[in-house]
């Protein structure tokens, strides 16, 4: 079972219902619920969703104060993706301008997490602030632009862009399916996207 | 419920499809009701708000007449997202009052409207029913920028049907089609005299679950035909526009 800590995303639930698509058992949980109470739950991995505000991630951070005690994976998305950059001392703050709308992103370097994946995704983004500078000891994965910060340490893996928020056709085979699943489980995980102009192709996902 | 903000033929045709499968459906009209309630409403939340309440109202009549106990929405997962987050009151969740007379039954609330569908195809459910385009509680009203009062809801049903006949008749599935009165006037010339009169937005895009969208990519011919139908057909439009805006950041719906 894997804990999504509903942050007040848009596409919190949108998570959960990928989740259930793909197999994998999943519950949301509010932000507000204690820690200790969480971690009884014996999750087998946590989300930190999306959301509005740096300012309302709840008990995230002490989540991520406790973060070895819990020894599971940790998959940050959007919001969830800048929480884990800035408590590991990575800078995040208001980009250069807005990203909304299909993106695309570009897989720098296999990890479990993107087994049967396409090398470039297609990916919806909604999001103002952005990692600025990752935090040591964090490697970058995938990217937007040349001039991406991502995320990779440990346990705790990372992405920008509203992931799993659409849903790619690719995902529809059923051989991919399951290596996403297991990519799942071992959640390693980032990616950023930046700067880089909007690349749209026609073939909208 | 007529709301009075329904599509064209609409009344006409939900009411026979329930009668048709031999339910007993007990056919309201409130269009009055709902304009006297939206007199003077021109803010967006505003509108959806009161729009909830006389729906609320009306059922809350009805249910006693009949003695009803429960009320039974379609609401779905994006309805109580959006209402949560702020981002609009779906009429079903933030525009519903705090006190309500009546129980509410939600079986579809963790859904996406791609997986009713399939829920309803499994179940037998006619796909006249099924495959119809996703269209808001505030119906009408939620595509008339501006005060609601039925001229206006005139206007913006006549372009809305001929956004969805030109779709059908090109054999476009997208996600929803349909036009939006923007509640600007712009300068025309038409038979070589000035026109000064509305403008009409013409959104049409694709999704798998509502969340997010794209404009569609539909053929120039087909929106050429829409544009000239539009203000040939509508004496009170001098032009057309066609919104490319993806959702996020737009929404689908303009309120």
């Amino acid at each position: 079972m894997i804990a999504i800590i509903e942050n007040y995303g848009q596409y919190t639930h949108r998570i959960w219902r990928t989740l259930k698509e793909i197999g994998v058992k999943a519950e949301i949980i509010e932000n507000t619920t204690p820690v200790g109470e969480i971690k009884r739950r014996q999750f087998a991995g946590i989300i930190f969703s999306g959301g509005p505000s740096l300012e309302r991630v709840g008990n995230c951070l002490e989540i991520l104060e406790r973060y070895e005690e819990f020894g599971i994976p940790l998959l940050g998305i959007c919001l969830g993706h800048q929480l884990i950059a800035k408590y590991f001392g990575g800078e995040v703050g208001r980009g250069k301008k807005a990203e909304y709308s299909l993106i695309e992103v570009e897989i720098l370097k296999e990890n479990d997490l993107f087994v049967g994946i396409p090398r470039i995704l297609r990916v919806w983004a909604s999001h103002m602030d952005e990692v600025k500078s990752m935090p040591k000891d964090f490697e970058l994965l995938a990217r937007r632009g040349a001039n991406s910060a991502r995320l990779r340490r440990l346990n705790t893996e990372s992405c920008q862009f509203t992931g799993y928020s659409s849903i790619p056709r690719w995902r529809t085979r059923r051989k991919v399916r399951r290596s996403t699943e297991t990519s799942f489980h071992s959640a390693k995980f980032s990616c950023d996207l930046k700067k880089e102009r909007l690349e749209f192709r026609n073939d909208f996902v | 419920m007529n709301t009075g903000l329904l599509r064209k033929g609409e009344p006409e045709f939900v009411v026979k499809t329930f009668r048709d499968l031999g339910l007993n459906l007990i056919a309201v009209n409130a269009e009055e009701r709902f304009f006297k309630a939206l007199r003077g409403v021109r803010d967006p939340e505003e509108k959806r708000k009161v729009i909830g309440r006389v729906f609320v109202e009306v059922f809350e009549e009805e249910a006693k007449k009949i003695g009803a106990e429960f009320l039974i929405q379609g609401t779905i997962a994006p309805d109580w997202i959006e209402s949560r987050g702020g981002i609009k009151s779906h009429h079903n969740v933030g525009g519903l009052p705090e006190r309500l007379n009546l129980r509410i039954i939600e079986p579809l609330r963790d859904l996406y409207k791609d997986e009713v569908r399939q829920l309803a195809k499994e179940l037998g459910i006619p796909e006249k029913i099924y495959a119809r385009m996703p269209f808001p509680g505030p119906g009408l009203a939620a595509r008339i920028i501006g005060e609601v009062n039925p001229e206006r809801v005139r206007i913006v049903r006549e372009a809305n049907a001929i956004v969805e006949e030109e779709i059908e008749r090109a054999k476009l599935r997208p996600w929803q089609a349909f036009a939006v009165l923007l509640g600007i006037k712009t300068v025309g010339v038409q038979g070589d005299i000035r026109a000064y009169k509305e403008t009409v937005a013409v959104r049409i895009v694709e999704s798998t679950d509502g969340m997010t969208a794209n404009a569609m990519n539909v053929p120039f011919e087909v929106l050429q035909r829409i544009a000239f139908r539009i203000v040939s057909e509508i004496p009170e439009v001098c032009r057309v526009l066609y919104d490319i805006t993806n959702k996020p950041p737009a929404t689908i719906e303009f309120e």
